[in-house]
């Protein structure tokens, strides 16, 4: 466990079929859709080995939530950056527990350093 | 110790977040209490602030909310709320809201978590403008 936590690149992916079976049957969840993040969560919950965690059903597109993508996490108090890092069945085969790692940047740096990256210097 | 708990900008808005929060807590995790019994963890995070931690370094993380609760342990504690330690992190905790809810038992709805909710941050006092706010001025 500490190896997994001590490694940032870290990810247990999961099965493209069982991706596809819980895509069939989730559906958008209304909140994220609202805000326009890829899940709702909160960011303040830290698991037993440090990471966020949010339920899968919280997703817009459960494929964009797969473990290894990198998300936009939204909450009453705004919207985080994370990268998935596990899908956890150990408490619902068709809700899973969704592991985070949030990222320690904001949203809008991140854009403003791509909009700088796309800019030629010439 | 004091606890901190980054909000959004309304103390309802707060009140619904923690309760909201919560309920995903119980949906999810389960706690064994001192006396033995296990219970549904309807459970807040909140993080620790040391003596000598500014309000903005603890809350840089949090740097899209616009205001946060801050009480003392022993003050939470007085009230009726346990802290349990949540892992890796020496800093993190949850508070317990609820702690008579097994988790056989149907979950509470948000309403009903609301009322615990809202004690909690009648603890806190006054909502606190966030020093690492990225998002303007507060209203």
């Amino acid at each position: 466990m500490a190896e997994r936590r001590g490694n940032p690149w870290y990810v247990r992916e999961v099965d493209p079929q069982v991706v596809q079976r819980l895509a069939a049957t989730i559906e958008p969840h209304p909140r994220a859709l609202e805000m326009g993040v890829d899940i709702v969560g909160d960011p303040h919950r830290e698991d037993d080995e440090g990471y966020n965690w949010t339920r899968l059903r919280y997703a817009r597109n459960i494929a964009d939530v797969a473990p290894g993508s990198v998300v936009v996490m939204g909450s009453r108090i705004g919207t985080y950056l994370a990268k998935v890092v596990a899908w956890d069945f150990e408490v619902s085969d068709d809700d899973p527990i969704v592991t985070l790692d949030l990222l320690p940047v904001t949203p809008d740096a991140v854009q403003r350093a791509l909009a700088r990256s796309r800019t030629s210097a010439v | 110790m004091l606890l901190v708990r980054a909000t959004p900008a309304s103390v309802d808005e707060a009140v619904l977040d923690i309760a909201e929060s919560a309920l995903d807590s119980a949906d999810t995790y389960e706690v064994v209490r001192p006396d033995g019994r296990r219970v549904a963890l309807y459970g807040v995070s909140v993080f620790a602030r040391s003596p000598g931690v500014q309000p903005g370094e603890l809350l840089r993380r949090f740097a899209a909310s616009p205001f946060y609760l801050e009480a003392s342990a022993g003050d939470i504690r007085f009230s009726g709320f346990d802290i349990l330690p949540t892992g890796t992190n020496p800093d993190h905790f949850d508070l317990l809201l609820i702690d008579d809810r097994t988790p056989g038992q149907p979950l509470l709805t948000v309403a009903e978590i609301e009322l615990a909710a809202r004690r909690l941050v009648e603890i806190c006092g006054e909502m606190r403008p966030n020093p690492s706010y990225a998002g303007g001025p507060h209203d």
